[in-house]
């Protein structure tokens, strides 16, 4: 297990510097750059920013500034929000989106494996193609449509929760925007938890502890186990996706969240904001990749068995 | 079998109990919100929904309205703007010129101080004018006071900063001198560029005096505290010389970009006031919301700039022709919604000082006779049936409006034999084209006055404009006419000039104009002393909430 573990670890520091630098060169392709805007500056001045902000050196000197800067774990200053620098930036939005995100996927694994449990037990067809049914509703619906669609609802009809806003983290506030990222997540766990229930069920081991006359809850305990690496495996990509933030949910609700930043920064050409935010995301990929392979080895003993030697 | 029916039970419940938990977090959500919903009753708060974030709050390294909105809160100059957008005296109770129009005398008011109760100094005018010009702060702005005696070498690096033409006479005389005579520079004074920096927060904690718990201000306000992307909190400076009239205890800027979004928290009374409207639902809000949906004539100009470098858009008939053939009141009303003017003249309406612009000879001439006008034009340019078909590029930047309106110039073209190509890019793109400039046919554009006088618009045909010349247009009697009116000290004499001015560039047609834009706000009616204005100025200093 440990060298398993290492040598993924070894694995991620060269894939992460591949990705920053193809990030960094290709950031520079898009034409325009921080300081253009409808105004357009005088071009003395114009060059006199290019310089404080060294954009006017070689592109390899910045990017072995950038490099330097990063080992120290500074992302270096916003070209956008100009009174703050990427590190300040990120301290509020991570957390944010982190809290949003882990409430998300947790009710969307828990909503979901009920959902999913309940159309896999179900003797009728009928069970299985409402979960069917609902799930393809959940995915297809764009999550620009269910975000007005909420706030209409819950805020301006029924006046029960706000319309938008952080408020500090008041839990008000947070109720609307988590729905709406747990909803596609929710339908997809439940679709592969059914089928994955199903499979499970009609396996070996399964219809084995039946015989025995074993009692129904450890049966779909043990059925369980054997259904969640699939879940497990798509749940680790959705988690770094959510955790880090989705954009749409957070300009219509007016979220403080990581997601603005990548959108805003590309569009803004903020080029140490999107370098940062791009870093983060593609840690938290390599991060939870590593973790959904672990908890698939100690789920299923096969994998473990496999890799050793002999 | 009954162990099935048992667990199909159990899943069921467990859906159930996720159902459970979500309403009775809804239940006590709905005591809390009731309890919440009636704000400390003796804080006055303005909630206003803004277009999005200010990029600094540093006076020197802002550029966008935004800013412009926060800073005139934080930060009063010599002059300042009421509730109507009139010029008033700021921290200059009076002023006096001398005979040749380029020395000012101001008089501060004994009585401005700063938030931590310092006084305000001329010293304090002085230190922010040199930093705004010192190259190393890179002021994005800087060209806008060049006016100011030296200004442009110093900024340029070629003269020190000491040599500015800015000086404290005593401890309430501030002396101004200028590179030459501008009638319009007192209305410049308002504008964030010129407003006073408290030096000892610069010195002691260099850029980040702009951070909440540094900041010191002159203005009706305070900074409380600022998170991106959520809200800007000020709070009322019990030091500000008018405090006494302030109504307002804070003032909370949202950073709101999706308009449909900031509409429904309008709806919801989550906040007070907002800047835009989304343009596909206008109809609605003129229906449910008409009380609140003001639109105003504002000082911004809708064009479309013709590459003058390049064949055949170096022919005025040509660019008559095509300016010509355009139905306006059909794009201001059809595409815009009414939420825009048409545009017959190179400076919008509405700047008291010049009156009423001149405007395109054609204007009221019946669009028909236009077409066929235009149709002539084109034929003695060397286009038309039997001879050449043009053929024309329009670059826009990427957004519904300016698409749906390029689709229908494209098709009033077409009726002239025009074949038009459109090329939409994003935003970004599309100003970084027009810095570079590599040959074009036709580019948007969209200007907005930094301050209310017709130089600020006219300015842009002047061949000397690398910047913001977009249509490389170069006429040496429209250069001779610019820097004549730059010298008159008389307003009368300077205002026909100006006029002669652009009449000459409207009959040369370098930059098409198309509409003139209006303002959109949402404005709740429990807002008071709000009031609709051309610059869209609406200081909270004036502002009060009826509960």
């Amino acid at each position: 297990m440990l060298r398993f573990f290492l040598a993924r670890v070894a694995m991620a520091v060269p894939t992460l510097l591949i990705i920053i630098a193809l990030a960094f060169f290709l950031m520079r392709l898009a034409p325009g750059g921080p300081f253009d805007s409808a105004r357009a500056l005088d071009p003395e001045i114009a060059k006199n920013l290019r310089h404080i902000y060294k954009l006017d050196r070689p592109l390899l000197e910045q990017f072995w500034f950038y490099l330097q800067s990063l080992a120290h774990g500074d992302f270096g200053p916003s070209l956008h929000w100009r009174d703050f620098t990427v590190n300040q930036l990120f301290a509020t939005a991570l957390p944010i989106s982190v809290a949003l995100g882990t409430k998300a996927m947790l009710l969307a694994v828990l909503a979901g494996t009920a959902l999913g449990l309940g159309g896999a037990m179900s003797k009728s067809q009928i069970g299985p193609r409402i979960v069917d049914g609902a799930a393809l509703f959940g995915i297809v619906l764009p999550v620009f449509v269910v975000a007005p669609l909420l706030q209409l609802g819950f805020g301006l009809t029924l006046h029960i929760l706000p319309v938008g806003g952080w408020n500090d983290g008041a839990w008000q506030n947070q109720i609307l925007p988590v729905i709406t990222l747990a909803l596609p997540q929710i339908a997809i766990v439940a679709r592969l938890m059914q089928a994955a229930l199903r499979d499970a069920l009609a396996m070996p081991h399964i219809r084995t502890l039946r015989a025995f006359g074993m009692p129904g809850f450890h049966i779909y305990g043990h059925a369980l186990r054997a259904a969640f690496p699939p879940v497990v495996s798509y749940l680790g990509l959705a988690a770094a996706n959510v955790l880090t933030g989705s954009v749409i949910v957070e300009t219509i609700f007016g979220i403080p969240g990581m997601g603005r930043y990548f959108v805003d920064g590309a569009l803004g050409r903020d080029y140490t904001l999107v370098m940062g935010t791009v870093v983060v995301v593609a840690a938290a990929v390599l991060l939870f990749n590593l973790i959904v392979d672990l908890v698939l080895a100690w789920l299923d003993p096969r994998v473990r068995y496999e890799s050793r030697p002999g | 079998m009954s162990g099935n029916l048992r667990w199909h039970r159990l899943a069921f419940q467990l859906l159930v109990r996720v159902a459970a938990i979500f309403f009775t977090v809804l239940g006590l959500t709905i005591e809390t919100e009731i309890g919440c919903a009636a704000e400390a009753p003796a804080l006055m708060v303005w909630h206003r929904g803004e277009l999005g974030d200010p990029g600094s709050l540093d006076p020197h390294k802002a550029e966008t309205l935004i800013e412009s909105n926060i800073l005139d809160e934080l930060f009063e100059g010599l002059v300042t703007l009421n509730a109507r957008s009139e010029f008033i005296p700021g921290v200059a109770a009076s002023w006096t010129v001398d005979p040749t129009g380029t020395v000012y005398d101001f008089q501060l008011r004994p009585d401005a101080k700063w938030s931590n109760g310092d006084t305000l100094t001329p010293d304090d005018f002085v230190f922010a004018f040199r930093r705004l010009m010192a190259p190393a702060t890179g002021a994005p702005y800087a060209n806008i006071l060049y006016t100011l005696k030296n200004a442009e070498k110093i900024n340029k690096g070629e003269l020190p900063v000491e040599a500015l033409g800015v000086r404290g006479l005593d401890a309430h005389r501030l002396e101004i001198t200028l590179e030459h005579p501008a009638p319009f520079f007192i209305s410049q004074l308002a504008h964030f560029t010129a407003k006073p920096l408290h030096q000892k927060s610069i010195e002691t904690y260099g850029s980040d005096f702009v951070r909440p718990e540094h900041m010191v201000t002159n203005g009706p306000f305070m900074l409380k505290s600022f998170t991106p992307n959520d809200r800007l909190v000020l709070i009322k400076n019990p030091a500000y010389y008018d405090a006494a009239h302030v109504a307002l205890d804070e003032e909370i800027f949202y950073s709101l970009e999706d308009r449909s979004a900031a509409l429904r928290r309008f709806m919801a009374g989550e906040i007070q006031s907002y800047n835009d409207v989304p343009v596909e639902q206008i109809g609605f809000v003129r229906s449910h919301l008409a009380e609140a949906f003001k639109v105003t004539p504002s000082l911004g100009g809708y064009y479309y700039s013709f590459d003058t470098r390049r064949k055949p858009f170096d022919d005025r008939r040509v660019r008559q022709a095509l300016s010509m053939a355009i139905d306006r009141e059909f794009l201001a009303e059809r595409i815009w919604g009414g939420t825009m003017d048409p545009g017959y003249s190179f400076v919008p309406p509405g700047i008291e000082s010049y009156g009423a612009p001149a405007t395109v000879a054609w204007k009221d001439t019946d669009l028909f006779e236009r077409e066929d006008e235009a149709k002539k034009l084109l034929a003695e340019a060397g286009f038309g049936p039997g001879s050449q078909k043009l053929e024309v590029e329009i670059r826009f930047p990427n957004s519904e409006n300016h698409r749906a309106t390029a689709v229908a110039v494209a098709d009033m073209w077409k009726a002239l034999g025009v074949e038009t190509r459109l090329l939409a890019t994003d935003t970004m793109s599309h100003y970084a084209f027009l810095r570079e400039k590599p040959p074009f046919d036709v580019a948007w554009w969209g200007w907005f006055a930094d301050y209310p006088d017709a130089q600020n618009y006219l300015f842009l045909g002047q061949s000397d404009n690398q910047g913001l010349n977009h249509a490389s247009f170069s006429n040496e009697t429209f250069n001779r006419l610019m820097q004549e009116a730059q010298r008159e000290a008389s307003p009368e004499r300077r205002r026909a000039i100006l006029h002669e001015a652009e009449a000459l560039l409207l009959d040369e047609q370098p930059d098409l104009v198309l509409l003139t834009y209006s303002s959109r706000n949402l404005v709740s009616p429990k807002l008071k002393g709000w009031e609709a204005n051309v610059l869209d100025n609406h200081p909270g200093r004036y502002i009060s909430v009826v509960p």
